[in-house]
């Protein structure tokens, strides 16, 4: 296969779908062997990856159409008469054709039947209403004879022509043909239709006279019509009945009334129609009257038969107004025709066909027609009538501690001195890797050697059985052998006391005096390093680093930051002749010392030229070295200077050497505040007083505390803002929080340090509103107990329950200052008094508040450890609370804390003391799990190599992580623990099919805690995958919070000389947390953290 | 449209019930397929109406969907959504562009995409920007999974020809979000 085939298929490839065996493998083959395609590959696959993810999430689009535009799709569904429709056509074609046919010919029969209606309807005069009223089409070309059918309507008709009565009637009129007549109240006829079709012959109707009978009618209906729907029902019937009777009494009988019914709607219409009537001119009526007249009488002479015999109830009409006419004279009882018969006496005519009525109509009309000026109301009686017709068709949605590396693997002795460290510290260029900075780191070095101390020997001088340890792991230790162990034994605490206070003026003699000093510190330095067998050990991957590091301290320590000058303020302003001999002893040590460095070639490579060229750089170097150490040790003359452990700092891990990063978590803060604490004071902490993992800790990262989980585990990766071309991983771990009602019972004993060395407002005086604070706090079922010990151990109050303020806070302001240290007296008691108030269940809790220095006591620190630690094994638990410095041992109490399960806290202000004691309380009190360790497991495949920051003290072994009988970290109602991890990830791998790279790396760690349920007591284990969802591709994206995790572990990477940290001034951190304590700018923390910042960076110019 | 276009044939049982189930089977594909395309859930619902309209235009009586009704949608869907997407172009496009400009100026380091969301629908974008045809053919293997003989039944095109018309489109957009996204510190991604 060549390139191009290959790359045809290459997505296709990547996608997973070649499903040909022996083509997969000639494109792995091909991909391993061409660089060009691998580089196309590598290309695409991200994208690819990223299309796939993309795609799989849903659009955003509801997954159903929305109900309007469904219900408009299932309108073109065919409904139900189209599936008989098409059943028919479909399976039916004859019966389809035959309706087919049968529907061609019912309709021109209805047309037939119109034209021919029309044609002759025309000829005979009927107007179009009369034929739309009509339902022709059923007649067909029979249809003139239905007219017949409908008409029984009463009409009045004319009162002036009493032989017409028979005529109108009904709506349009029509045909219809007066069936029985009587006059009017208004003089004139009341007539019914009362033709049926069935009576009819059709034929016979046929004739042209009947056409003019409906010209005839139509127009005395005009003005004088009734409403035809008015008719009753009944009039009907008695119409149709009449019809029966073919019989039609015209005159002479004067009608019968029938039923009053008729009678009321008939005398309504006569009271209407005579109102109306009497608009009627006078001559109209007259000349109509006398023509009808006459042409009545012309039937009547020629029909002359018997009247109807009509049960027709008419009521009599009322006189006319006009007696004008001629009608008026006749009596208005008589009926229509018997208008004439009042002269004729019943001129009986018997109508027995409607043909021969119909004969007579035609002359009716001339008799009718309305007048030109005939009134508009007769016009809409005209338009009603039709209406009613016309009505009808009308109808729409993160090492191996290297083993202690070290181990002093070798330890490097670096005993002899100081020298020895830098000479060996110089001669070395590091293999650590450190990945990208590593250049940038050197150069920025050398500038440093030249320039800022003027100590430019480069190469090895001396070395003491160096060995390359494997494992990069760099630590050193300077520290006293014992608790107590120092060269000079107890010393009063009294003089301990002042340290702190002094220690700015120091800082400033310290410049004028700073030789005697220095020598002074030297010298205490080699006698610490002789008696003591202080180590310090590197590795030659460190040594860089470790450097910078010196010299970072140096540089801090020297002018204005060296806090525990308060020793060489003392020997200088107390000097006594041992120490002047001391001193004396030192400064020729150091001489000696620095001459060997001309003496001791290594490598092949000397550098006696070098050196003694710039003797006197070197001397100066020696001196600020020794300087610098001396900081670390604690001070002879004064027992109480503080005491630090350095941890060492973590390396880069190789994923392929070791995959796990294990370590028991830890909820500290106290070396956050112990460090502000310092810088308040105008110093920089001593390295070894900052705990990178406490720094990040102290700062609060809004995780969201699980509801129903103990634990939840929060990541975020994103690009590291100090580490070139490193990722930044943060794990936070949430526990739960309690609510109050969960919290259990407090049966708390407090431990007070009455030495005199806490005889200070910032100690005893702390201590104090601490308490108050605190038992302001408390439940008041929670029991409290105080203990104040000194040289001696007193019970101030025994366990008295918080409700009973007064006598707490009575004997809380009572305790008074004076005496040594007795720490171990103090546990005794404590310990005692706490047991017999044991309340099981409950949080038994003793809380040490000390200075932190022990100078009384037969114990061992061991002892009193391991006594803590049978306590804690019964359930009382201990927490340190530090308090003022000087005599600080931060290391002892440190460890009390952690083997007690308890919280290890630096009060410096009284806001630190309400944060503790008040903000935290129920997590303070209330450990919701314990033993609690992470293993990270980084995924080769995806991450080359990791580093964790912070947490040294705290590193396990892989296989610690599942053995529960390792003691490890508590986490309190609400905690949270993060951690940081830096990361290289992996680069340039062949690009495999995704299916198959799924299990294999599709993440980039599993995130696992381990600990032990407090109410369950049972050991649980949750894990989280790391994906690339948690993966943010650029720093300045990346949340606040993570910002200033990573700002938070840089300065204290910075701060406690962390070789990885090179290069990075608290300047810069100053600069990325500007804009977070914008964003978090609520969060007080943070705002003190930035001016931390900013005040360290001024005070590392100064220097 | 004949039936066998439309992909559906004449069959006893009721169509009534075969139309509502062609349109509870397909709508959420289809919705999904439109909504790629014209971005917009509206719009999507507009195309999938006109293409369930068109097909019920041709629905005869009896029918019931065959083997190619699939095929048939897919296609119909994509012709109406480009349609939709070129009648209503000329300001959305601009629009577009304008959204593309403001992509390229990534390099300042603050119009870049920073979390996978971001870079998601960063990707999404670019896809829409590519040829209907590609669009088409990524949409329909990546998406909705169709197999390549069923791709090929929508696009008319060779199975090795879709194999090359995806590789283009996706290598032009592995292309354009390299440019999109200079971000020298990120590695988490690189493979």
């Amino acid at each position: 296969m060549n390139c191009k085939e290959v790359q045809e298929k290459l997505t296709v490839y990547l996608l997973g779908d070649i499903t040909d065996a022996d083509a997969i493998s000639q494109i792995r083959e091909h991909l391993e062997k061409c660089g060009g395609c691998r580089a196309v590959a590598q290309e695409i696959q991200p994208t690819l990856d990223l299309l796939h993810d993309a795609l799989a999430v849903a659009p955003n689009v509801s997954a159903r159409l929305s109900p309007e535009r469904r219900a408009s799709l299932m309108k073109m569904r065919p409904g139900k008469m189209d599936v008989v429709v098409e059943w028919v056509t479909k399976k039916h074609p004859r019966l389809a054709r035959a309706a087919v046919i049968l529907i061609i010919v019912s309709f021109c029969w209805v047309i037939s039947g119109e034209v021919m209606w029309s044609f002759y309807g025309e000829k005979a005069g009927c107007d179009f209403g009369a034929q739309l009223a009509r339902p022709s089409w059923l007649w067909g070309p029979f249809g003139f004879f239905r007219p017949t059918i409908e008409m029984s309507e009463v009409v009045e008709v004319d009162r002036s022509a009493p032989a017409l009565a028979r005529a109108p009637h009904g709506a349009p009129v029509s045909d219809g043909v007066p069936a029985s007549s009587e006059p009017s109240r208004h003089g004139g006829f009341w007539a019914v239709t009362t033709r049926s079709g069935a009576d009819l012959n059709p034929f016979d109707s046929y004739s042209g006279e009947i056409r003019k009978v409906k010209r005839v009618e139509e127009k005395p209906s005009v003005g004088l019509a009734a409403e035809p729907a008015a008719v009753p029902q009944r009039q009907r019937d008695a119409t149709e009945k009449l019809e029966d009777t073919k019989e039609f009494q015209v005159a002479g009988i004067r009608p019968t009334v029938t039923g009053p019914t008729a009678d009321d709607v008939l005398r309504e219409k006569d009271k209407e129609i005579a109102i109306r009537d009497e608009k009627i001119a006078d001559r109209d009526a007259q000349i109509k009257g006398l023509k009808m007249h006459f042409k009545a009488l012309e039937i009547e002479t020629r029909n002359a038969g018997t009247p109807p015999r009509t049960e027709l109830t008419v009521q009599p009409p009322q006189p006319p107004a006009k007696p004008s006419a001629p009608a008026a004279e006749v009596p208005l009882t008589t009926v229509v025709a018997g208008h004439d018969s009042g002269e004729k006496e019943a001129p009986v005519a018997k109508i027995i066909a409607g043909a021969e009525y119909y004969k007579e109509l035609p002359q009716a009309p001339a008799a009718v027609a309305p007048p030109a000026d005939a009134p508009p109301a007769d016009a809409s009686a005209f338009r009603q009538r039709f209406s009613g017709t016309a009505g009808k068709l009308v109808h729409v949605q993160k090492n191996a501690q290297a083993q202690q590396g070290v181990e002093e693997g070798e330890a490097v002795d670096i005993v002899k001195s100081p020298v020895a460290v830098k000479g060996f510290s110089a001669g070395r260029t590091s293999s650590f890797r450190k990945p990208a900075p590593s250049a940038d780191k050197i150069k920025v070095q050398a500038a440093q050697d030249k320039n800022g101390d003027g100590y430019a020997q480069n190469g090895p001088v001396q070395r003491k059985d160096e060995k390359a340890p494997g494992a990069g792991t760099y630590s050193r230790e300077l520290k006293p052998g014992g608790g107590a162990g120092a060269p000079s034994g107890a010393v009063p605490a009294e003089e301990s006391a002042d340290g702190a206070e002094d220690s700015l003026k120091t800082a400033d003699n310290r410049r004028s005096d700073g030789q005697l000093s220095l020598e002074a510190g030297a010298e205490a330095n080699q006698e610490r390093f002789e008696n003591e067998g202080g180590r310090q050990t590197t590795t030659p991957s460190r040594e860089d680093a470790y450097e910078w590091r010196m010299k970072l301290k140096s540089v801090d320590r020297i002018g204005k930051t060296d806090m525990p000058d308060k020793s060489a303020q003392k020997m200088k302003s107390q000097p006594k002749p041992e120490q002047a001999g001391e001193q004396r002893k030192a400064e020729e040590k150091l001489l000696t010392v620095a001459s060997s460095v001309e003496r001791v070639p290594e490598s092949g490579r000397t550098i006696a030229k070098d050196a003694e060229k710039e003797a006197l750089p070197v001397l100066k170097a020696l001196q600020e070295s020794a300087q610098r150490l001396q900081v670390k040790r604690p001070a002879e003359e004064d027992e109480t200077g503080p005491r630090f452990k350095a941890e060492g700092v973590n390396p880069f891990v190789q994923v392929k050497a070791n995959a796990f990063s294990t370590f028991a978590i830890t909820v500290d803060t106290a070396s956050f505040t112990l460090t502000r604490n310092y810088m308040v004071k105008g110093f920089l902490p001593p390295a070894e007083a900052v705990r990178t993992e406490e720094f990040v800790n102290f700062f609060d990262y809004a995780y969201r505390a699980p509801e129903r989980e103990t634990f939840k585990v929060y990541v975020e990766v994103a690009p590291s803002k100090f580490g070139f071309g490193l990722d930044m991983m943060k794990i936070g771990v949430k526990g739960k929080r309690i609510g109050r009602e969960e919290q259990r019972r407090a049966v708390l004993t407090f431990l007070v340090d009455t030495s005199g060395s806490m005889d200070k407002p910032d100690r005893i005086g702390l201590v104090k509103k601490s308490l108050r604070m605190l038992v302001e706090k408390l439940n008041p079922h929670d029991l409290v107990a105080i203990v104040q010990y000194s040289s001696n151990a007193r019970l101030v109050l025994d366990h008295t329950a918080a409700s009973d303020k007064n006598k707490i806070l009575g004997a809380i302001d009572a305790l008074q200052c004076t005496g040594s240290t007795n720490l171990e007296d103090g546990m005794q008691k404590a310990y005692q008094v706490a047991a017999r108030s044991f309340v099981s269940k409950g949080e038994n809790r003793v809380l040490i508040l000390s200075d932190g220095v022990a100078n009384l006591g037969t114990m061992s620190a061991e002892d009193m450890l391991k006594n803590v630690e049978k306590y804690k094994n019964q359930g009382i638990y201990c927490s340190v609370f530090g308090v003022g410095m000087g005599s600080y041992d931060d290391t002892t109490l440190k460890t009390l804390a952690n083997k007690g399960d308890g919280v290890y806290a630096f009060l410096d202000s009284e806001d630190e003391a309400k944060r503790i004691f008040v903000d935290d309380l129920a997590a303070s009190l209330n450990t919701i799990a314990k033993d609690v360790k992470i293993q990270v497991e980084f995924n080769p495949a995806r991450v080359e190599q990791y580093r964790q920051l912070g947490y040294e003290s705290r590193q396990l072994k892989k296989e610690q992580f599942r053995d529960d009988t390792v003691d490890a970290g508590e986490v309190g109602s609400g905690q949270s623990v993060t951690a940081l991890y830096e990361l290289e990830t992996a680069k340039n791998v062949i690009p495999v099919p995704r299916d198959i790279r799924n299990d294999a790396r599709g993440y980039l760690a599993v995130v696992r805690v381990r600990y032990r349920n407090t109410d369950t007591g049972k050991v649980e284990e949750i894990e989280r995958y790391v994906t690339d969802q948690d993966v943010v591709n650029s720093f300045d994206k990346a949340s606040p919070r993570f910002k200033l995790a990573v700002c938070a572990a840089e300065f204290a990477e910075i701060l406690r000389g962390s070789p990885f940290a090179t290069g990075s001034e608290v300047k810069d951190v100053a600069d990325v947390l500007r804009p977070v304590s914008l964003e978090l700018s609520l969060d007080g923390r943070v705002q003190e953290f930035l001016r931390m910042a900013q005040s360290a960076q001024g005070m590392a110019r100064g220097e | 449209m004949a039936g066998e276009k439309t992909g559906v044939s004449a069959g006893k049982t009721g169509q009534v019930d075969s139309m509502e189930a062609i349109v509870l089977e397909y709508e959420t594909a289809l919705l999904r397929y439109a909504a790629r395309i014209v971005n917009s859930p509206s719009l999507a619902q507009d195309v999938v109406q006109n293409v369930f309209t068109k097909l019920f235009k041709a629905w005869k009586a009896g029918m019931k969907p065959s083997d190619k009704l699939q095929g048939w949608l897919y296609r119909v869907t994509h012709n109406e959504a480009v349609d939709f997407v070129r009648r209503e172009s000329q300001l959305k496009v601009l629009h577009e562009k304008h959204a593309g400009g403001a992509a390229a100026e990534c390099a300042d380091g603050v119009h870049c995409p920073a979390t996978i969301e971001d870079r998601r629908e960063l990707v999404l974008q670019n896809l829409r920007r590519l040829h209907p045809a590609e669009q088409q053919i990524v949409l329909l293997r990546m998406q909705e999974r169709l197999s390549y003989a069923e791709i090929s039944e929508v696009t008319g095109r060779t199975e090795g020809n879709i194999g090359c018309i995806l590789h283009n489109a996706v290598r032009k957009l592995a292309q354009v979000m390299k440019r999109e996204e200079k971000q020298p510190q990120m590695n988490t991604d690189r493979h």
